[in-house]
């Protein structure tokens, strides 16, 4: 009885050595694969994500508010102020301030970024992976574009649970509630008072200009086109200007949408790429493999040749419309649209002041030599007092005071 | 005094639309002509007007020219002159007067501003949020669309009022033209070739009538590389040039065959013939449009070539080379390009 009770004792003592020694054996595996990864990790020049704080991982892990430069946060931001190195999806002024609300392209995630104090809050967190655009409407209500498993374009027309223009650091981040609107919309843009305008294929080879709302209820169809490749635009008087898609060296024309019927504004320039101001002023470029610029200052008012090379997808007009700036590259690179377009050549630009009255360009600010910025989507505050753009060869964004 | 009225008809047929046209007038041997260039013109542009007869001395006469009443040109030997066309919707009344000795002749004539603008398209493959224009290969199909601006008293015609006769290369395509006919489809140039469309759009009277014309070529489609990031996806931004160095062990690539004859990047119709230095690699999958590589623990050069073929025209090809240096080592781009190893074999 003795032998069977000892036998006992010596058989748990080893299981219990046993199962020790598994554990630190486990324990050592585990704690060198941590170390491996963390070399793997330094080796791509990224560090281990964390998953805490108010602008989420990737911002914070990628970017976050440490991008602000000189300026930590709570002070302003300086006048250039790098606001993420994350690719976006797009970006947009709140209304009547100058805060700025992006869209993350890997996660789709809304954040809100304010230059008077460099903070950058993420507002939702409901995730819409790899959203490759983003329009945003002043209430930070916002349109997210992706491509679905079957290679169809899917588009998501959301709103904040609840609206916010302020950078609160305290505030938690929301569900983006909304709804998909049709697939393969090929061009979606919003226009004031919540509304959305989209451009769809239909069931004849053409395509339809379709008005919704946000929600997507009510539906109107303003035109039908048998050509498909057209950019939206809305001017401040809400007219539809439907622009023909640029090639260099390509004749494309620019129209106004006038009840069912097309009213031409500019036609027939090559690599025609068209901005539309209040009063029908007009930043309008060409390209025969370098660009040209024109300003016309009113609908009546005859284009001026600008003194400057660079292509209106660069401008953007001031809410007065008689002010416009504009990015100008430093050096041309050939090809112009659809080397720039395919993401094979980047620009580094310098911004410039367009007096729209008197036909002139003031350049005012040149990024530092060791910052090339190629210069996309630019928009401004409606108080006139920045700029927003993403640079071209990385998506990140990017926000300009424009006074000293 | 000799006193020759000849008045033209109210408007002017373009249907063959030439280059320069001229107006004959009633009046046998006795006729002035108007020459008109061009003979449709556009709302704003600029008209030339030439005086021709059989009759009278051009050089010695006394010629006036009026549009709406006003003159714009007179003198001895004036036998040209021009003007603006008027906005959409008016119509310019065009009179000369001739005065040779006691011999006076005149011709009137009226236009009628009209335009059409034809625009194009092609259907060939881009990438989505593309923000350039599909260019034409062959293979494709081109779109057209005629935007008509045709007034009359001040009426516009509706564009499916209006009747389109569609020529390409000259030639009238029957099945393409008809009433309220304002697009059109038809294949692309082949390789290197081109076309000349034209529409010309009549009122149902034929009394206003405009031309357009467009040239289209083609080229060929061309194939670009992005990463597909497992994060940010296709990074469409910044396409991947000839040579490049990654501090990466591995990474997907994802092809972008422009301009191709294909709905989607790998559509079915679509061959991709993948080759790292040398050797042919099979597209893991369906997604026949993307490969990964991966350099392992040491590091390499990978010469990674990619032909994008068309199963229905093989004469649709587009090609590209990429020299891939992967420093898993982390070490700055060129520092380990001399010495770098391959792990793909030899190049």
């Amino acid at each position: 009885m003795n032998n069977f009770s000892s036998a006992i004792k010596f058989f748990l003592a080893a299981a219990i050595v046993i199962i020790l020694g598994a554990l630190l054996g486990w324990y050592t595996f585990i704690h060198r694969q941590i170390a491996a990864t963390d070399a793997e990790s330094n080796a791509r020049g990224t560090t281990i994500p964390t998953f805490g704080g108010q602008t989420g991982s990737i911002n914070a892990n990628i970017s976050g508010t440490a991008d602000t430069g000189e300026a930590p946060p709570g002070k302003a931001a300086p006048r250039l102020w790098h606001v993420t190195k994350n690719p976006v999806a797009g970006d947009g002024f709140a209304s009547a301030t100058s805060t700025i609300y992006f869209a993350e392209l890997s996660s789709g995630n809304v954040l809100i970024g304010d230059p008077s104090t460099s903070a950058v809050v993420r507002l939702s967190n409901t995730l819409m992976p790899k959203s490759y655009e983003a329009r945003f409407a002043p209430d930070g209500s916002v349109i997210l574009r992706s491509v679905g498993e079957s290679g169809a374009v899917q588009t998501y027309a959301a709103r904040l649970a609840t609206s916010t223009e302020s950078v609160d650091s305290t505030s938690t981040p929301m569900m983006l509630k909304g709804l998909y609107l049709p697939q393969d919309i090929l061009e979606i843009t919003t226009v004031p008072a919540l509304k959305l305008l989209y451009l769809i294929s239909d069931n004849v080879g053409g395509a339809s200009l379709i008005q919704s709302d946000w929600s997507g209820a009510t539906q109107k169809k303003l035109f039908s086109s048998p050509l498909l490749e057209w950019q939206l635009q809305v001017s401040p008087e809400n007219t539809i200007v439907l622009t023909q898609k640029a090639a260099d060296n390509l004749p494309g024309s620019a129209y106004a949408l006038s009840g069912s019927t097309l009213r031409p504004l500019v036609e027939n320039v090559p690599g025609l790429i068209l901005r539309i101001g209040k009063g029908g002023a007009m930043l309008y470029s060409s390209s025969n493999g370098a660009p040209d610029l024109y300003a016309q200052a009113s609908a009546s008012a005859a284009p001026v040749h600008l003194p400057i090379r660079t292509s209106a997808d660069k401008c953007v007009f001031a809410a007065s419309g008689l002010t416009a700036y504009c990015a100008v590259p430093t050096a041309n690179p050939g090809g112009y649209l659809s080397a720039r377009f395919q993401g094979t050549v980047h620009t580094s630009d310098s911004w410039y002041r367009i007096d729209m009255s008197a036909g002139t360009a003031e350049k005012f600010f040149t990024p530092d030599p060791s910052i090339a910025l190629d210069v996309e989507n630019p928009q401004i505050d409606a108080n006139g007092l920045y700029l927003a753009f993403q640079n071209g060869a990385d998506r990140s964004l990017w926000m300009l005071r424009i006074m000293q | 005094m000799r006193r020759i009225a000849l008045i033209a008809p109210l408007a002017i047929l373009f249907f063959a639309a030439p280059a320069f046209a001229q107006l004959s007038l009633p009046g046998g041997g006795n006729s002035l002509t108007i020459g008109i260039d061009p003979v449709a013109p556009r709302p704003g542009d600029r008209v030339a007007l030439s005086l021709s007869t059989s009759l009278y001395d051009l050089d010695a006469s006394t010629i006036t020219w009026q549009v709406n009443g006003t003159t714009i040109a007179s003198g001895v030997g004036v036998k040209n002159a021009s003007f603006r066309a008027g906005a959409l919707g008016s119509a310019d009344d065009i009179s000369v007067e001739l005065v040779d000795g006691d011999a006076v002749a005149s011709a009137e004539t009226r236009l009628t501003p009209a335009s059409v603008d034809l625009l194009w398209e092609s259907d060939s493959y881009v990438p989505p949020f593309y923000r350039g224009r599909a260019l034409p290969t062959p293979g494709t199909s081109i779109r057209l669309f005629a935007i008509p601006y045709l007034t009359k008293t001040g009426r516009t015609y509706a564009a499916d009022q209006l009747i389109y006769t569609w020529k390409v290369n000259g030639a009238v395509v029957s099945s393409l033209s008809g009433r309220g006919k304002a697009s059109a489809r038809i294949p692309a140039p082949d390789l290197f070739d081109q076309k000349t469309v034209t529409v010309d759009v009549a009122s149902p009277d034929k009394s206003v009538a405009a031309s357009a014309s467009v040239t289209i070529s083609t080229g060929d489609p061309l194939v670009r590389l992005y990463e597909d990031h497992p994060l940010f996806g296709v990074e469409y931004f910044r396409a991947l040039p000839p040579n490049f160095f990654l501090n990466e062990s591995e990474m997907t690539f994802i092809a972008i065959p422009y301009f191709a004859k294909a709905q989607r990047g790998n559509s079915a119709n679509l061959t991709h013939e993948w080759r790292v230095n040398g050797t042919p690699v099979a597209a893991a999958g369906d997604r026949t449009d993307e490969i990964t590589l991966s350099a392992g623990n040491t590091g390499g050069l990978a010469h990674l070539e990619l032909s994008v073929g068309d199963r229905t025209n093989i004469l649709s090809q587009a090609a590209g080379t990429w020299d891939i240096t992967f420093t898993k080592s982390g070490g700055a781009p060129g520092a380990t390009s001399g010495g770098a190893s391959s792990p793909f074999g030899d190049h």
